[in-house]
């Protein structure tokens, strides 16, 4: 990794059009500045972590085990998606036909 | 053409449900095609998939309907990638972790890194919404059952 010492109001370039400004140091907070094309994704990376985190929380099975709904009761998703449908179909009145999800994409 | 798709049926049944994912999933970079199935009785939990039945699953929810007041700002870039066009709905998925806690199971769906498909394209990817600050990586569905908050 590159490290480089810079001081308030100081900043560094990326490539042709990244440029990132210390605006601001204030005890233990740096205040950055970024100026990028919107094409480019800027997150602070703890977003992504937790994307990361809660992707590998909701992995059902692996290569290496059946998915047979891996440590999930048999009917337990049923069970629950009946309670989330009947809270659902109790604000609904009366639940319209179209309320069967279309699971084509086009 | 809308069909029952059994999960335990291992051979894909319709190529309407596969869908590229490019970039795989966060953690999950090999995760590139993937088909969405469903049990009639879990609706509306469905299962997002990898096409051989040893693969790994995910159980994910349409957020329309059952999640209140969820509106994702898409960034700009995602729209350019998947190539959405004005006035083009894309088809949203939420992913779905279940727990268990002591006092039974909890269910939460990550709101803030949602599944976005293009249904021209049939590409997706899981993007960080523009807004995250909004809304949880963990919201519990569990408890927005319970206090029926759930699709006001």
């Amino acid at each position: 990794m590159l490290i480089l010492s810079r001081k308030a109001d100081e900043a560094i370039v990326i490539g042709e059009n990244i440029e990132i400004r210390i605006t601001k140091i204030e005890g233990e907070t740096v205040k950055i500045g970024i100026q990028a094309p919107r094409s480019i994704s800027i997150l602070r990376k703890e977003i992504l972590d937790s994307i990361r985190e809660s992707n590998q929380a909701a992995a059902v099975g692996s290569k290496l085990t059946k998915p047979s709904l891996a440590g999930l009761k048999k009917g337990t998703l049923a069970n629950s998606a009946k309670g989330l449908v009947q809270k659902f179909a109790a604000k609904q009145n009366p639940a319209p036909e179209s309320k069967k999800i279309p699971i084509q994409i086009d | 053409m809308q069909y029952d798709a059994q999960l335990k049926q291992a051979e894909v049944q319709d190529t309407n449900s596969v869908f590229k994912l490019p970039q795989g999933l966060f953690g999950f970079p090999d995760l590139t095609e993937m088909e969405i199935v469903f049990d009639q009785e879990e609706l509306p939990f469905m299962w997002l998939r990898e096409l051989h039945p040893e693969g790994m699953a995910f159980v994910v929810l349409e957020p329309n309907g059952i999640i209140p007041d969820y509106i994702i700002e898409i960034p700009d870039a995602d729209v350019e990638y998947l190539e959405i066009i004005e006035d083009e709905i894309p088809f949203i998925l939420n992913i779905v972790t279940l727990g268990n806690t002591e006092k039974g199971e909890h269910i939460t769906a990550n709101l803030v890194g949602p599944l976005v498909i293009n249904r021209r394209t049939r590409r997706g990817k899981q993007i960080i919404i523009n807004n995250h600050d909004k809304y949880s990586a963990r919201f519990s569905l569990t408890e927005a059952a319970e206090q029926g908050t759930t699709a006001c």
